[in-house]
């Protein structure tokens, strides 16, 4: 399967097409693995373009100061079987993902929830620092059935 | 997103519909904060148009319902659709809001406070 690959300029505005484009991408993928139409409310879908809602919006608030103008984030999709992968990748320091805290659900925090969420939504996420570039991959599996989204 | 604002005699409506991430999320916190330094302490927000939801847009909204709170009111969310329901509950932010089925009611819910 071919690598779709989205460039895509780091403000928050934009980000949020690497949301967009990733439901709708998760819609086609849906289509050809399973032969029905996703309908409204898909589990899968709406997990999908939160998880990589976060990723991208995560990536512009920590986009590198020394090169505002020039900041790209590149979110890659791949179907594999019926797994779909989304590759997020950016140029941003390094960030130590293992040691990300989980929010302080108590104290009720305004800020902090995107690495958690992306977690929960997903099947596996894994982070990689490769050649200067943050990889956040996320990997969700197309189950049978229409899943409703409180399945 | 689009923001509708009506205000009665016993708290102020934002009706939002579209898209609430975390592109617009400090517009909402803005307009919010605008209606607080009018007086403005009871807040419905009518989420039934909302179609996403990320955790920008609900940062907002907890750090408004912070802001009117600590003036003794409140804000109510009424009818989220599932997927932005889910968002509250994966991140356990449902305990801290009201929710009800429908503006109307989350209004009402005032006058018999």
């Amino acid at each position: 399967m071919e690598q779709l690959e989205l460039k895509i300029p780091a403000t928050l505005e934009q980000a949020q097409l690497g949301a967009i484009a990733a439901a709708n991408i998760a819609a086609a993928y849906y289509r050809i693995v399973t032969g029905q139409d996703p309908g409204k409310d898909n589990a899968f879908i709406n997990a999908v373009e939160l998880a990589v809602g976060e990723a991208c919006t995560n990536s512009v608030k920590h986009c590198c100061s020394q090169c505002p103008e020039e900041c790209r984030l590149t979110v890659c999709f791949e179907l594999e079987d019926r797994k779909l992968m989304v590759m997020i990748k950016d140029c941003n320091a390094p960030f130590p993902f293992d040691q990300a805290p989980v929010p302080d659900f108590e104290a009720v925090p305004e800020s902090g929830y995107g690495l958690y969420l992306i977690e929960q939504t997903m099947d596996e996420v894994h982070y990689l620092h490769q050649d200067g570039q943050n990889i956040l991959t996320l990997i969700k599996t197309i189950k049978d059935g229409k899943a409703k989204c409180s399945q | 997103m689009e923001i509708q604002t009506k205000q009665n005699d016993t708290c102020v409506t934002l009706t939002l519909s579209g898209r609430f991430d975390a592109s617009v999320a400090g517009s909402i916190k803005e307009t919010i904060s605008e209606l607080i330094d009018r007086d403005n302490i009871h807040y419905v927000i009518d989420l039934s148009d909302v179609s996403y939801m990320d955790s920008g847009g609900l940062g907002s909204l907890v750090a408004s319902l912070r802001r009117v709170r600590e003036r003794e009111g409140d804000i109510k969310l009424s009818a989220p659709n599932c997927n932005v329901r889910k968002v509250f509950e994966l991140t356990r932010t449902h305990r801290i809001f009201e929710f009800y089925d429908n503006s109307t009611l989350a209004a009402q819910s005032f006058q018999s406070a």
